[in-house]
């Protein structure tokens, strides 16, 4: 207590940018992870809340495959078996004519459903009962909804539908409890025959939920041998994927962590040997040397303990950003989620407190210890502690190329074998060997670099070489700090490149067509359920403009835990295609398709181990897998079929896009208003040409790592910190000499120059490792995830620019952290400098 | 009351070993006001730290009030030097974060007392000293000559039976000097030592013995 109380505050309280230069990096870095965990949990939440609001008492769900309708013969069979169960339809539809997000509508069976789930309805409207029964478009919608739109009983607004615009009139308002209350209030209800009706389902269900003990699964699969009988899901793909991305940014968030491991460790060193004199003083008073290193690690324990808890408060406003981002990627894929609440786990803020206390005893571990090496004699001897305290790196060097030797075999084995755990710590470490690699990489290249730098820098070059050579650890770590931030830079960089450029020749080479129509906004979102009928499809195929096309049904298969995209078209259709566009796909054997076998993406075979030859089931049904196929189209894995063997096997003519190739003498535009002009009234289709979908996939590669680059900067942030202070600390221990050197002559300008010069040096040396760094950090650790999440591999580039920018950006990052210490030591008064002890 | 046995200290390795102190065996009797004197590099401080238990000897033995300090483990040699030895440096080493009165009591709250509980001790020692109106101050806001007072009634603070002060006034002008040198002499009492190493021949009168070393050895 002691030490603490007249020693630790005192000198923190003389030093507190320093003191606060640790807590800012430890908090950083607790902030990243519990911003991404956070994120990650509320996202779940708020899914899990939607599936508990949808599913009511219910437990068990029976479908027949998504895309497939369960027949009501299913439900009587169910209920004779002496279960409640009700009958679901969802569908996802765009109103029209007002400014509105997806709205989810549901059919209901009211008699069986009030067994299930509670629709309260308003109790300030009452439902107009007659309209509602006997008003095929009479539609319930939610109390939010109406408010938004000036609504109340009696308006009618239009939507789109599979068989076309159709009105709807407002019949009552429901308040949000129950089903009613996800989806920010953009559901509405319909009696089921009506949404049946509209939505083209002809008698069938989606699925039926039914209310039943875990032991009713078994009776329920013997009773339905056609049908999936299931546990209620409480997962959902789209979301799993997304979030997959957001959790491995856990990866930056070690890095960032290890970052500021570095700085404390700077800190914590620096503090060592500037106190040096006056530990040796208390050690010859009496001192043990266990107090003095707890002093030390007390020191660092309040560092950890007060960043870690700004980091958890910093993490969750942080997530509050991360959340948005995150629900607007998943609802641009999906429309699946609306977070409207933070969910904190107390498990996330004691890993994250954890986190950040451990960082900080760990970066003070070695410093303290050296601290109580020191006998009294030598710490009261400044030059001799500091020479006793830095000369031999070998041990660390040792330990680092071991450390780094593991982080190159991790990176070259086959990702699928390696833990994701590893994974995502893999930058981190392959970071740590860099630092305890370089200090005696630095020793080494001294000779080298003294000679070639006095003979360019002249003087100040000759000051800022030795300055930077003398204390070779600090030098090293605050490189490698700055090094890490610039090398995420760099990684993110080369990743949305290598991604952009594969993307590319997909979209050029494998997608054949000028134009497609969607049944859906794709602004909003990119994997819709919405689909038109097939004769829609042949009706626009026929308009003027339209030199040849094919409709494509894209629908999600449940595949175990997963979704699998089937993208079902008209194979020879889509041959043709290429062959008028010139690029003949070979890969895609259309003989095979149309008897029936499937081509599986290159993702999916490396997810699932699906090669060519193998079997593929999908629901119930069976197929050859044909061939293997480069395809970005899904996460998860995507398989091309025969559009005639979808529809036979899964009874579903809709279509979700039409391909066309426009014919010579036409323009996109011309043939976008043909199109509308044909269904005008009718149906609202949404036209986009390959342009406009190449667009839209970058958007989503750079709104991918949009997040990454953030954090980027917040790691930047911290590396240009770590120069400031070692620049600071170099200046205070150089004071005399700078005073000598100005007392016989050296200009301000010239002391600042090397000043200046020290820091650019410093930063250039870490920019162009973390250039090289970046990229290396792309091809293997990030290409490694990449596969072991999607299955996509990010081809190899060089981003050149990029590369340039990183080290000009080190060198601007270098002379802005070193602009305030250079006007200190410049600043120097001769006389105190050379009576500074 | 100290007693050097053959000691040996020996730095460096190899072909580049330096014998600072080089076989001295000399004892200091109970009472006793001893100035060490040589020339720089003559061993007079080494000899100094060895008998305060700040460093250990390469071979031979130094036996303070009984106690042999090259067989001390570093608890045991901490809590030697805690309650045993007083210490005084060329170059002050006052904290720079401590007032005068906190420097003064810091080796009583090393051995567990609180500020409250060592306030008397302190202040009586800063009046012996001369400084009772600068007990608020710090080391920057001191004379070199109110520093070396600090440091002088620091370690006299837990009464310890030998004070061994390293050229205490290298650093100070001759008047402030003359001051420093007249208190330790006022400090001599039959149960204490009293040993300063001192290259200052005024600061070796004031001793009732010289000892004069010369490449290690006793003159």
């Amino acid at each position: 207590m002691t030490l603490l109380r007249y020693f630790s505050l005192r000198h923190w309280r003389r030093h507190p940018v320093r003191a606060l230069m640790g807590v800012v990096t430890v908090m950083l870095g607790v902030a990243l992870y519990v911003a991404v965990e956070v994120t990650y949990a509320s996202s779940f939440a708020a899914f899990e809340e939607s599936v508990d609001a949808l599913a009511g008492r219910a437990t068990i769900q029976v479908s027949r495959g998504r895309g497939m309708g369960v027949e009501h013969e299913a439900l009587k069979t169910i209920e004779a078996l002496g279960y409640d169960a009700a009958p679901v339809f969802h569908a996802t539809t765009t109103l029209s004519g007002v400014e509105e997000g997806p709205v989810m509508i549901v059919g209901v069976d009211p008699l069986r459903e009030m067994k299930l789930r509670d629709f309260s309805v308003g109790g300030r409207a009452t439902v107009d009962v007659g309209t509602l029964l006997f008003d095929f478009d009479a539609i319930l919608i939610t109390r939010r909804l109406a408010e938004r739109h000036g609504w109340s009983e009696g308006s009618t607004f239009t939507a789109n539908t599979p068989t076309g615009l159709k009105t709807f009139r407002v019949a009552g308002l429901l308040d949000e409890a129950g089903p009613a209350k996800i989806f920010g209030g953009n559901i509405a209800v319909m009696l089921m025959p009506s949404a049946q009706h509209h939505f083209g389902r002809r008698k069938l269900y989606d699925r039926i939920d039914v209310a039943a003990p875990p032991e009713a699964l078994a009776k329920l699969r013997e009773a339905l041998p056609d049908h999936e009988v299931t546990a209620i899901s409480r997962r959902n793909s789209v979301l799993d994927e997304v979030l997959t991305r957001v959790r491995s940014l856990v990866a930056i968030g070690m890095i960032a962590l290890m970052v500021g491991l570095f700085m404390i460790y700077n800190s914590m060193s620096i503090s060592v040997v500037e106190r040096a004199r006056e530990i040796g003083t208390i050690r010859s008073l009496g001192a043990t040397p266990r107090a003095v290193m707890g002093m030390f690690l007390v020191e660092a324990l309040a560092v950890g303990a007060l960043g870690s808890a700004a980091g958890v408060a910093g993490g969750a406003a942080l997530a509050q950003a991360l959340v948005e981002f995150t629900a607007q990627r998943v609802n641009a894929l999906v429309f699946v989620v609306v977070v409207e609440r933070i969910v904190l786990d107390p498990a996330t803020v004691v890993v994250g407190v954890s986190m950040g206390v451990l960082t900080s005893l760990a970066a003070a571990l070695y410093p303290a210890w050296q601290a109580t090496r020191l006998s009294p004699i030598e710490a009261m001897q400044p030059s001799r502690t500091a020479t006793r305290l830095g000369v031999h790196y070998r041990g660390s060097f040792l330990l680092g190329l071991v450390l780094a030797s593991g982080s190159a075999v991790v990176a070259l084995m086959p990702p699928m074998r390696v833990p994701m755990a590893l994974l995502v710590a893999g930058p981190a470490l392959s970071l740590l060997a860099l630092g305890l690699i370089l200090p005696q990489v630095t020793l080494w290249l001294s000779a080298a670099l003294r000679g070639p730098l006095r003979r360019i820098f002249r003087l100040h070059g000759a000051l800022a070489a030795n300055s930077l050579l003398q204390t070779p650890q600090r030098t090293a770590l605050t490189v490698v700090a700055l090094a890490g931030a610039l090398g995420m830079m760099v990684a993110t960089a080369t990743a949305v490149r290598g991604f952009q450029k594969s993307t590319a020749v997909f979209l050029d080479g494998v997608l054949p067509f000028d134009m497609f129509v969607a049944a859906t906004d794709m602004s909003m979102t990119l994997y819709s359920t919405a689909t038109y009928p097939g004769e829609v499809s042949e009706r626009i195929l026929a308009v003027d403009g339209v030199e040849m096309g094919y409709p494509v049904r894209s629908v999600m298969q449940p595949y175990g835990d997963v979704d699998l995209l089937i993208i079902a078209l008209d194979v020879e259709r889509f041959a043709a295609m290429h062959e008028a566009k010139g690029t003949p796909n070979r890969a895609i054997d259309t003989a095979a398709l149309r008897a029936g076998e499937v081509v599986v993406s290159e993702n999916l075979s490396i997810l699932h181990g699906v090669g060519a030859g193998d079997t593929l089931r999908l629901g119930a049904h069976e197929f050859r897998v044909a061939g293997i196929v480069r395809d970005y189209s899904w996460p998860q894995g995507s398989v091309l079929m025969e559009i005639g063997v979808y529809r036979k096997l899964w009874q579903d003519d809709s279509v979700s896009y039409t391909d066309i190739r426009v014919a010579p003498g036409y323009t996109v535009q011309q043939v976008k208003a043909n199109v509308a002009g044909a269904v005008e009234g009718q149906f609202k289709v949404f036209a986009y040409s390959s342009d406009d979908l190449r667009a839209m996939s970058e958007d989503a590669l750079r709104q991918s790592f949009q997040f990454a680059n953030i954090l980027v900067v917040i790691a930047g942030v911290i590396g240009f910190l770590g120069i400031v202070n070692t620049l600071m600390i170099s200046v205070m221990r150089r004071t005399r000499e700078i005073g000598l050197l100005r007392a016989v002559g050296m200009t301000r300008g010239q002391v600042a120059a090397s000043i200046l010069l020290e820091g650019v040096l410093m930063a250039l040396v870490g920019g162009i490792l973390g250039a090289g760094g970046g990229v290396i950090a792309a091809w293997f650790p990030m290409a490694a995830l990449s596969i072991k999440t999607t299955g996509f591999e990010i081809p190899r580039v060089i981003p050149w620019m990029t590369l340039v920018l990183a080290v000009a950006a080190a060198a601007a990052i270098g002379l802005a952290a070193a602009a305030a210490p250079a006007r200190r030591a410049a600043g120097i008064r001769v006389l105190d400098a050379i009576a500074y002890e | 009351m100290i007693e050097f046995r053959d000691v040996r200290r020996v730095f460096g390795r190899g072909s580049r070993q330096i014998a600072a102190v080089d076989g001295v065996s000399l004892t200091i009797e109970p009472g006793a006001f001893v100035a060490l004197t040589g020339p720089s590099g003559s061993g007079k401080s080494t000899l100094l730290h060895l008998a305060a238990g700040l460093d250990r000897p390469t071979a031979g033995d130094i036996v303070v009030r009984g106690t042999s300090v090259a067989s001390l483990g570093e608890p045991a040699l901490t809590t030697f030097r805690r309650r045993t030895i007083g210490l005084v440096f060329q170059f002050f080493n006052l904290v720079p974060t401590m007032t005068l009165e906190e420097n003064i009591a810091l080796p009583l709250l090393l051995d567990g007392l609180t500020l409250a509980d060592a306030r008397p001790r302190a202040r009586e020692l800063a009046e012996r000293v001369g400084l009772t109106a600068r007990l608020e101050h710090r080391p920057d806001e001191l004379s070199g000559g109110e520093m070396q007072r600090t440091a002088i009634a620091r370690a006299l603070a837990a009464d310890p039976p030998v004070l061994l002060a390293d050229e205490p006034t290298g650093n100070l002008d001759s008047a402030n000097g003359k001051i420093v040198l007249d208190l330790l002499a006022s400090l001599r009492s039959p149960d204490r030592v009293i040993v300063i190493a001192t290259h200052d021949l005024r600061a070796a009168a004031c001793a009732d013995r010289r000892i004069g070393l010369r490449d290690g050895k006793v003159e």
